[in-house]
């Protein structure tokens, strides 16, 4: 881990150095211990802010639609899941792929914050971890703490299709040969197989406690819209009231909004503060699309697309 | 007035009667995350949770809540109020909570009397429960708040093992505590100084945040870099807004199903969402993230001292555990102290 | 006679007199058509259809279906050219994607199946257009009134 770092900072100095960006986007330690935030590191003599450790969660792709008018090249640091959403915003032209400066680090799975506030105490400062195999040794200024990986793991790590970013074009660290495990879907099998009753019953529950802070959209890299329907006034597609219908169909629609172009980075789903299990949505249209129109995962290749922005003359046919 | 004792065994029962004789309103487990909601009995009521993640505000000042209804061809419009809420009690209101019901007291009960606020605090009676711990987030004490105190609330229920210290605090709670006399003793004495012992953890272990001169620099920082540059990593989302305990900016809208019959309701906004400072014409005083994430930290340290005398955070730690980068008050507070 | 038991008298009156509402999304060129032909041919169609034309199948926005629902749609019928005769080449094609994948979507968070119902009807096919409306009108009257996601309907709970 210590020589990802180092290799980290070596890059991101000679990327500001010889200007070949002007920022770099990478993690930095959070104010908890088991935390990061995103760090924007402008000059050289600051890269030391860069850290890499197993809870850098964030994805921070989002970022180069924010930063896209900025002048210059923009360095990204991306993991397996978040660099699929590189090319979702290079498809999507919202940015274009010579503007960014991708940095990959192959990833081995990320902590969860939650769960690791339940087994330790994360108040402190970082100051070291060391892999231990199945197990995590993480030092703080509070104390040292041992805990087991799989216990902490986020969820989404459990089923992981690339370790290894799709696209780089420095890559720190050494490939991860781990086999990769795509998701099989027994999860919405899970889902699909229940009874009507018990889903409306789950999924009105879910909606309902919505608070509608649309955390999930902002962190989305698939969200970029210009202006948002969700946003619009006239017309008002949503009512702002909160209530479980307008819940559900601020739901329904920025899942669809979405069917065939979710990277499946599952960011929406760890940052809801309420828990709902948004990952469910996109999950069962990627699932849909991949047994009607065989789709590939999305942002896994330079080209494509979105699948429902196209066709072929033999797709399944339905309504006849 | 005098201290109270109830058994620990006893509460249910507590509950129970409460919720027999009006609305109760108690945190319980719901999907995997604790949430203050009605509730028929003192069945599920969870009494070792930290702090539900939607504060008890809600309960005073809704999400989102209907002000009338109208019927626009009624020559008179027919304008018919809401109807109000039941008498009700709230349980398990933590101390910080507590504190930012008075808080928010200060913008709806004072210069402006909004009614329906007030309606709903006066059929409310407030039953606190102390913290005998506390989460990794909370700093209470950097506001004077005190995990054993609850000024404000009706009744503070300490847990002291065995049993509840039952403070009464006011009227109302002596109210109440009457009511349920048949499962309330006298306390012993030995309540008050068992208290200190039992919230002493919650003292100790919670972060440790001096306010000291924070707002007399902020003063001066409305074009310090620092905002644009803590603003680089925020989302714009509005997590920290509504699950906060003392924000409280809304907007009002109207309904109506395409008819002359529709309702006006308002509903909480975000300070962080664009909309919220868009005006017609499309003027935008607001318009980036910087400005807005500025008036948030602003607000809460320095424009509501300057109105209300006191600062518009209560340390629950909500925001700080809730927001998906990471951007902390806590923090915020002591790079506001370091920088020049 | 008890409070519940008039509850439940009312409640039987009130679903026999209810009649379904169901929202046609019918395309210009070719369900719309057909629709017509369907009238001046005279074939008999129950009376809950109501059509909004629309210029084609692709138009139809996804949310225009949970908004016809919001304001209480029993139904939900989405009508269009057959794949091949979009009046726009290509029109249809999108909408058979993008509808295969709504479809299963609202069925997986518990909308009943049918409630929402997509088919292609040519101008030619006045007949189809009627059988289709009386199986549309059957399976709504078969699932009854649509609760879900009613605006009028929201559960109130006073607190």
């Amino acid at each position: 881990m210590k020589k990802v770092i180092e290799n980290l900072r070596e890059t991101a100095a000679r990327l500001l150095q010889n200007k070949e960006a002007e920022v770099v986007i990478g993690w930095g330690l959070g104010s908890e211990a088991v935390r990061t935030q995103p760090v924007f590191i402008t000059s050289p003599d600051n890269v030391d802010k860069l850290v890499w450790n197993p809870f850098c969660v964030n994805g921070l792709t989002k970022y180069l639609s924010d930063l896209k008018t900025r002048p210059g090249k923009i360095a990204v640091v991306v993991k397996g899941c978040d660099s699929r959403g590189i090319y979702r915003l290079t498809q999507d032209n919202i940015i274009p792929r010579d503007k960014v400066v991708v940095i990959g680090i192959p990833c081995a799975g990320q902590m969860s914050y939650t769960k690791l506030a339940s087994k330790m105490d994360v108040s402190g400062q970082l100051n070291d971890v060391e892999d231990k195999g199945e197990d995590l040794l993480i030092k703080t200024s509070k104390g040292d703490f041992t805990v087991k990986k799989s216990e902490v793991l986020l969820d989404k790590c459990l089923t992981c299709e690339h370790h290894n970013p799709v696209v780089a074009d420095h890559v720190v660290g050494d490939t991860i040969n781990t086999c990769p495990t795509p998701d099989n879907y027994e999860e919405i099998k899970k889902f699909e197989a229940m009874s009507t009753e018990e889903k409306a019953r789950f999924w009105l529950s879910q909606f309902e406690r919505c608070i509608r802070c649309y955390a999930c959209r902002n962190i989305c890299p698939g969200c970029t819209c210009r202006e948002c329907i969700f946003d619009a006034i006239k017309p008002d597609w949503v009512g702002k009231e909160i209530n479980v219908s307008e819940n559900e169909l601020f739901h329904l629609t920025r899942a669809f909004h979405l069917a065939g172009r979710c990277v499946d980075c599952g960011e929406c789903d760890r940052v809801c503060p309420m828990d709902i299990p948004i990952r469910l949505l996109n999950k069962k249209l990627l699932k849909d699309c991949k047994e009607l129109f065989n789709m590939e995962p999305p942002g896994s290749t330079e080209e494509g697309g979105s699948v429902l922005g196209q066709y072929r003359l033999e797709d399944p046919e339905e309504f006849m | 007035m005098a201290n109270k004792s109830l058994k620990k065994v006893q509460l249910k029962s507590l509950l129970d009667k409460i919720a027999g004789s009006g609305q109760l309103i108690a945190p319980i487990q719901s999907d995997g995350i604790t949430l203050f909601k009605p509730v028929q009995s003192g069945e599920g009521v969870v009494l070792d949770y930290q702090n539900a993640v939607i504060p008890p505000k809600d309960f005073f000042f809704p999400q989102s809540e209907k002000m009338f209804s109208y019927d626009t061809s009624d020559p008179t419009w027919a304008i018919k109020p809401e109807e109000g809420v039941p008498e009700r009690v709230l349980f398990g209101a933590r101390p910080c909570d507590v504190k930012s019901i008075l808080l928010l007291d200060k913008v709806f009960d004072a210069e402006f009397r909004d009614d329906i606020y007030i309606d709903k605090r006066n059929k409310t009676t407030i039953i606190a429960v102390s913290c005998n711990d506390c989460r990794h987030t909370c700093f209470c004490g950097a506001f004077g708040i005190s995990p054993g105190e609850a000024e404000g609330a009706d009744l503070l229920f300490t847990d002291l093992g065995g049993r509840y210290l039952v403070e009464v605090l006011t009227d109302k709670g002596s109210t109440l505590a009457a009511e349920c006399s048949d499962l309330l003793s006298d306390d012993d004495g030995n309540g008050p100084a068992a208290k200190e012992k039992a919230v002493a953890p919650a003292k100790e272990k919670q972060m440790n945040i001096d306010l000291e001169g924070v707002k007399a620099k902020l003063d001066n920082m409305f074009e310090h870099p620092i905002w644009a540059e803590e603003s680089l990593r925020c989302l714009g989302c509005g997590t920290c807004t509504f699950i906060c305990p003392t924000c409280h900016c809304f907007d009002i809208v109207d309904f109506n199903n395409q008819s002359s019959i529709g309702y006006r309701y308002r509903c909480a906004d975000s300070c962080q969402f664009a909309n919220f400072t868009r005006a017609a014409g499309g003027h935008q005083p607001r318009p980036s993230k910087m400005e807005r994430i500025r008036q948030r930290f602003m607000h809460k340290l320095r424009y509501f001292v300057d109105r209300y005398g006191d600062f518009g955070c209560v340390g629950c730690g909500r925001c700080l555990e809730k927001c998906p980068v990471n951007l902390d008050i806590a923090q915020i507070i002591n790079k506001v102290k370091e920088v020049g | 006679m008890s409070v519940s038991e008039k509850s439940v008298l009312n409640q039987k009156a009130e679903s026999s007199a209810w009649k379904p509402k169901i929202i046609g999304f019918c395309c210009n060129w070719c369900s719309y058509a057909g629709a017509d032909l369907a009238g001046i041919s005279r074939f008999k169609q129950p009376p809950y259809l109501r059509i909004i034309r629309v210029p084609c199948s692709g138009r139809v926005n996804p949310v225009y279906v949970l908004r016809a629902f919001q304001k209480g749609a029993d139904g939900v019928l989405v009508a269009g050219c057959h794949p091949g005769d979009c009046h726009y080449a290509t029109g249809n094609y999108f909408t058979r994607r993008r509808f295969l994948i709504f479809k299963r979507l609202l069925e997986y968070v518990g909308f009943e199946p049918g409630r929402f119902q997509a088919r292609w009807i040519s101008g030619a096919e006045g007949q189809k257009f009627a059988d289709n409306t009386k199986k549309v009108v059957d399976d709504i009257k078969t699932l009854g009134p649509n609760k879900r996601m009613r605006l009028d309907s929201i559960p109130q709970i006073k607190y």
